[in-house]
């Protein structure tokens, strides 16, 4: 019973890393039909910036907010020069993101180097409280607050604010929303740098999470956030939270029993089941001629 | 972002009220290699009802899409309350007092009819605005489904939301594709009620391959055939020409 | 018109080819003879992906899959056999069979999701394929992240005889995929790129198109990376890697995506500025970073010239033409 509750805490909080990272590509691709290939990017980014950030200043805050905004900038930058030229040509789209993400991939050795390095955790979060038996691990339980945070905060922003009307208006149909005389270009623009600054965000908690960082988190953190995507369902808000759910307990629970060879293998299985099965994803909706 | 300014509130009155609303002239339209629309030539008289009919292919949505700035290449001009709108985007065109209803009536799957019409009214979520009151009163169907969300809607529903949004947008022009499609004869009536009453806001363009439905409520026609207009005039005109009817509506 | 520019295009292949034949007994040293052999194992994964990519349109992350297919089954049947010829053989056919199935899987799941998913999913089967390569559980059979070594028979170590094998290969290679290309399936093909749907209602079998646009391109890219292994007789895990993927899309774009010259230019390009930039980058720090510079380079071009070196030059050509003819060459398809 003990290691199910750890093991169902770790999943959560791996949940938690996996939302922060997908929320941002799944309403981007819900809007904008584009793949951003450079979101993985920006989460390594993110993720350096924090530790830097903490080792000048020994305040977790301050690096969660540098993180932040430096990811909202990167996106603001990937927006306007590659996305918006290229707008409606998905395959350039996509291709430029690409080569985006691998020269900003590429660009972290430089000043890090491509090895591992260490991240400072503050003291507060080191260790675990132990409650009845199981150890809960304080940075399981920073990240799954923050998690549900920014979750409650996005639905309460989607629902109830005009922006977040008209982003859900542009999920279902960009055209008619500019047919009713809204420049839905800007909100675009909008709801990609948020994404953005919620994988850099999801970065700085990854460099908590892990202690170390490395270049090729990008690519792995990518490719997870994908499967969470396509699992949840593209441009649902709450289908994504429910894919980071899954994918992340599958996870926690797939690495204690299978040797670790298998568990890269084993999201990337279950995504493949929700192709075959759903390809629209648990909550997304068929599109018309895809 | 208000966009509760109509037509005539934006451009000021026309020194004559005879003035037309919207003007097409010699109007091309080229989608990929293909020359769609051959110079086709329009106007919408104000607070008039105008139709554009056709067969099958004729060229009667792509004519709508090109007003709308949803074409990707055309020449010509087109102009709105005596101002240029070609080459602008379309939610430029839709500021100026056009409100535009696809074939399918573009409504959100996911959005409720309230939703709808905030979207429209510049109002905040949540709340409730006079506009939307006043639109609601005037189409009582809709206001039973006022929590429904757009994919639960039928067919007719979604029709009537479409034209209601147009009222809530202020709009002075509505431009209208087939709304009778697939519709049954009592929302066809009440479709048409609507449709006249707007008159009293402002001018409709519809396009319609329904003549009956068509010829009721219309003032004005252009027939359109292979991508340029063919013939126009008054509705009476049309239906007593049989011949025309016969020729290019297949009637 | 297209007969003209070609004839003179053939004419310039054929000097080409007579000059990459007679090079090496000219008395060329064997760091050259390596290099050329890269740039053939190269240009032939770029012609592959030109396949899939240039012609059909095709977005693919994953190439890499195919390339690391091709050189494990070399270097693991060169460990079974102790490098007997035989032995390599049969590898080479396991290699291309495996590559073909992979091609089988990858063509369906291009028929069920979109063109964006369709991306990331190449790039996550090459990732786990990378993964299987460097697992210390499968280290027995793949050697683990360290990688294997490759010892090849007594015939090919001799002389320029690599060297010869590979041009073979790879003019053969071209050759089949020229008249691929203009073959009815070519076609098709092109036409699934320009217009799916259309291709359909025309009465198609799009599906087995795709699959078989992904098994044929497989094939080929797993040939290239059973050459590129007799080159630097070493399979590690990075074959797999996502910079492989981006290398064969940096070729195609580079020379220009559809039309099978370009890719090949674009493979020469990669490997020479490859070669140079990391000489150079040896004494200036940054740029040892140079595939910083590809992928800004890669941006660039995408944005920019979509039709790399070949559309350029294809303009240019037209311009020319119209100028003297006053008529213009009709768009290349």
């Amino acid at each position: 019973m003990e290691t199910f509750l750890t093991l169902l805490f770790s999943g959560l909080s791996t949940a938690a890393l996996y939302y922060l990272l997908a929320a941002g590509l799944s309403l981007s691709f819900g809007l904008l039909r584009v793949l951003n290939f450079a979101h993985g990017a920006v989460f390594l980014w993110g993720a350096y910036t924090g530790m830097l950030v903490y080792q000048l200043t020994h305040s977790l805050v301050l690096a969660a907010l540098a993180g932040t905004l430096l990811g909202g900038g990167l996106g603001w930058i990937l927006e306007r020069t590659l996305l918006r030229p290229a707008y409606g040509n998905m395959v350039v789209q996509v291709l430029t993101t690409l080569g985006a993400f691998y020269v900003l991939s590429e660009a972290i050795k430089i000043p890090f180097g491509p090895d591992q390095v260490g991240v400072g955790v503050p003291a507060f979060l080191r260790g675990a409280w132990v409650l009845g038996g199981i150890a809960v691990v304080k940075v399981n339980v920073m990240l799954v607050t923050v998690g549900v945070l920014v979750w409650g905060l996005g639905w309460l922003w989607l629902t109830r604010t005009r922006l977040g009307l008209i982003v859900r208006a542009g999920i279902d149909n960009p055209e008619m929303v500019m047919a009713l005389g809204i420049p839905i270009r800007r909100v675009f623009t909008a709801v990609f740098v948020a994404g953005a600054a919620m994988a850099a965000l999801g970065g700085v908690l990854a460099g908590q999470y892990f202690g170390a960082l490395s270049p090729d988190m990008g690519l792995q953190s990518m490719l997870n956030a994908f499967i969470v995507v396509v699992v949840g369902g593209l441009g649902s808000y709450n289908g994504t939270a429910v894919g980071a759910l899954l994918v992340g307990l599958i996870g926690a629970f797939a690495s204690y029993y299978l040797p670790s060879q298998i568990v890269g293998a084993v999201n990337v299985f279950f995504m493949a089941l929700v192709l075959i099965f759903r390809p629209e994803g648990l909550f997304g909706e068929k599109e018309a001629g895809t | 972002m208000d966009y509760t300014q109509s037509v005539t509130e934006k451009t000021g009155d026309q020194a004559s009220d005879n003035a037309p609303v919207l003007v097409l002239e010699n109007v091309h339209t080229y989608v990929g290699s293909f020359h769609i629309l051959q110079g086709v030539g329009l106007a919408v008289r104000r607070k008039h009802i105008t139709v554009l009919l056709g067969r099958n292919g004729a060229g009667k949505t792509t004519t709508v899409r090109t007003i709308m700035g949803l074409a990707p290449r055309c020449t010509g001009s087109i102009r709105l309350a005596g101002r240029e709108i070609r080459g602008l985007a379309p939610d430029e065109i839709a500021r100026r007092g056009v409100a535009y209803v696809p074939e399918d009536a573009g409504i959100f799957p996911h959005l409720t009819v309230a939703e709808h019409l905030m979207l429209v009214s510049g109002s905040k979520g949540g709340a409730r605005s006079g506009v939307v009151e006043e639109v609601m009163e005037l189409f009582p169907d809709l206001k039973q489904a006022w929590r429904k969300r757009g994919g639960a809607l039928s067919g007719g529903q979604r029709q009537m939301l479409a034209v209601a949004r147009a009222y809530a947008m202020g709009a002075g022009l509505l431009v209208i594709d087939e709304p009778s499609k697939g519709l049954a004869p009592v929302m066809v009536e009440r479709l048409m009620d609507s449709l006249v009453r707007f008159k009293n806001y402002g001018s409709v363009l519809l396009v319609e391959q329904n003549f009956s439905m068509a010829s009721r409520i219309s003032d004005d026609f252009y027939l359109i055939d292979h991508g340029t207009t063919i013939s126009h005039g008054p509705m009476a005109a049309l239906v007593g020409d049989r011949e025309l009817q016969h020729r290019y509506l297949g009637i | 018109m297209k007969k003209r520019s070609w004839a003179s295009g053939w004419g310039v292949a054929v000097l080409v080819l007579v000059g990459l034949v007679v090079f090496p007994v000219a008395g060329a040293p064997v760091w050259i003879l390596s290099l050329a052999g890269q740039i053939m194992a190269l240009a032939l994964f770029a012609l592959s992906f030109d396949l899939l990519f240039g012609y059909t349109g095709v977005v693919s992350f994953g190439h890499a899959a195919f390339w690391g297919i091709g050189g494990y089954a070399i270097a693991i049947a060169s460990r079974a056999g102790g490098g007997a010829a035989g032995i390599l053989l049969l590898g080479a056919v396991a290699g291309i069979v495996l590559a073909a199935a992979l091609g089988v899987v990858e063509g369906l799941i291009l028929s069920r999701v979109k063109a964006g998913y369709f991306a990331m999913v190449t790039l996550a089967i090459s990732q786990i394929l990378l993964l299987m390569a460097s697992s210390q559980n499968l280290r027995p059979y793949t050697g683990g992240s360290d990688g294997l070594n490759v010892y090849l028979p007594r015939f090919l170590l001799s002389g320029p005889a690599i060297y010869y094998l590979l041009l073979a290969v790879l003019v053969l290679s071209f050759v089949v995929l020229y008249r691929l290309v203009r073959s009815p399936a070519g076609l098709v093909w092109r036409g699934m790129r320009e217009n799916e749907s259309r291709i359909e209602s025309m009465g198609h079998d799009v599906l087995a198109y795709k699959v078989a646009v992904n098994v044929v391109s497989g094939m080929f890219a797993a040939v290239a990376g059973m050459l590129y292994m007799l080159v630097i007789q070493i399979a590690t895990p990075e074959l797999f890697g996502l910079s492989n993927s981006l290398s064969a899309l940096l070729m195609v774009i580079i020379g220009g995506a559809g039309t099978l010259v370009g890719p090949v230019v674009g493979a020469v390009i990669l490997v020479l500025a490859e070669h140079e930039l990391s000489s150079i980058g040896s004494n200036v720090p940054f740029l040892s970073h140079w595939l910083i510079l590809f992928g800004l380079m890669f941006i660039l071009i995408v944005m920019v010239a979509p039709r790399g070196l070949m559309g350029a030059l294809d303009k240019l050509r037209a311009r020319a033409a119209a100028r003297t003819t006053g008529t213009v060459t009709g768009h290349r398809s």
